[in-house]
């Protein structure tokens, strides 16, 4: 009996350290993520979805010319409205963000941020809300 | 839950091991220490092949990964290295301890999707990893099938419990739910083939018996083992 007590307890030694999980704060894990599948892509907006109440209306850009940003590894950003500026991940305590800082053509300050909702190697839905209208961009992208 | 599993895990193993330190006991007094530990000690390599069945249930995140990319149905072949404590006969049955390190790559096996019409149609919010490094921790039931000369040849019957545990860190897209446990255990079973005891060839399946991801996403990692071994003895 008191061998079996004595290789319960060498095997549970053993075994402890492997089963053991530490606690890490995984919110630079989610954003840098975030910044991987975001980074160096031209995102082509494909649909666009407004919900007003009960009412939502889908729009669909495929097959025409059409919105496009450029999220670059240096933080730059670039889009076809001429908009041109930086750009950062940030999260809070309920959602994913993507802040945009840039400049018109003609040098106007813009300023934006827009929840991730959704974010792929391929596919990336962001939303806003404006006057209780929320709007959703769904995105695909194509490498640079 | 996992408390009850590991309990008769933890027996049979310390059972087996307790049988295997009288033995050595009961052998010591006649022979060295070393040639007896080599005499019971086989070395183990071989392949495996493995696959993760996964159901994604009600999990949800932020990221999409396109199954188009990620949807593999099948057993994909890695390899592992070990060694494996085995007790004498007792009349025709006899048990084995066994501590692998198994290299795994996986086949992963979406059951459902999420959908996004008509943006996106067969995608997860989950990402099944196909990369581990495990430690394979197994106490077998041997039983031998009298077929043959069994003087020369012996097959025996294998049946008995594995505790895998995770040694790999999960990737980037695991560590923000931390969705992986540390361990799953399985329900082993297969056939081993002893030629004149130069050598054994064997072939083992393992089926999960648990889920190796946290609920509510499950994910049963099932393998095939073909492998052989040979006693530390004719080695060193």
């Amino acid at each position: 009996m008191k061998k079996l007590l004595y290789h319960s307890l060498l095997f549970v030694i053993t075994i402890l350290p492997f089963t053991i999980a530490c606690n890490k704060d995984n919110t630079g894990i989610e954003v840098n993520l975030a910044y991987q599948l975001i980074a160096d892509k031209t995102w082509y907006l494909d649909y666009s979805q407004t919900t007003n109440g009960s009412t939502v209306s889908t729009r669909t850009f495929l097959g025409q010319p059409t919105y496009f940003i450029n999220y670059l590894k240096n933080l730059a950003t670039t889009d076809s409205d001429g908009l041109v500026g930086v750009y950062e991940i940030a999260k809070t305590d309920t959602a994913l963000q993507i802040k945009v800082l840039a400049k018109t053509n003609s040098g106007n300050p813009s300023a934006y941020t827009y929840e991730i909702e959704s974010i792929g190697q391929k596919s990336m839905i962001m939303s806003y809300s404006r006057n209780n209208i929320k709007t959703r961009l769904f995105f695909s992208s194509q490498q640079k | 839950m996992q408390t009850k599993i590991l309990l008769p895990i933890l027996f049979i193993i310390c059972a087996t091991t307790s049988q295997l330190q009288a033995q050595t006991n009961i052998e010591l007094s006649k022979e060295p220490f070393t040639k007896v530990l080599k005499k019971r000690i086989y070395l183990i390599t071989g392949m495996n092949f493995n696959k993760q069945t996964i159901r994604l249930n009600d999990y949800t995140s932020r990221f999409n990964y396109d199954l188009n990319d990620y949807q593999k149905n099948l057993y994909k072949p890695a390899y592992f290295l070990g060694i494996r404590w085995e007790t004498k006969h007792i009349n025709n049955h006899k048990f084995a301890f066994t501590a692998l390190l198994s290299k795994i790559a996986t086949g992963n096996n979406y059951k459902d999707a999420n959908k996004l019409s008509p943006f996106i149609n067969n995608y997860s919010k989950f990402l099944a990893e196909d990369q581990f490094l495990m430690l394979n921790l197994s106490a077998y039931y041997k039983q031998l099938i009298p077929i043959n000369d069994t003087s020369k040849y012996r097959l025996y019957f294998i049946i008995g419990p594995s505790i895998n545990t995770r040694l790999s860190d999960q990737s980037a897209d695991n560590q923000i739910n931390n969705n992986y446990n540390k361990y799953y255990i399985s329900g082993d079973g297969g056939l081993e083939f002893n030629n004149q005891s130069f050598y054994t060839l064997f072939v083992h399946y393992k089926y999960a018996l648990n889920s190796f991801t946290k609920t509510p996403v499950a994910t049963n990692l099932n393998n095939v083992e073909l492998g052989a071994m040979v006693k530390l003895s004719d080695i060193f």
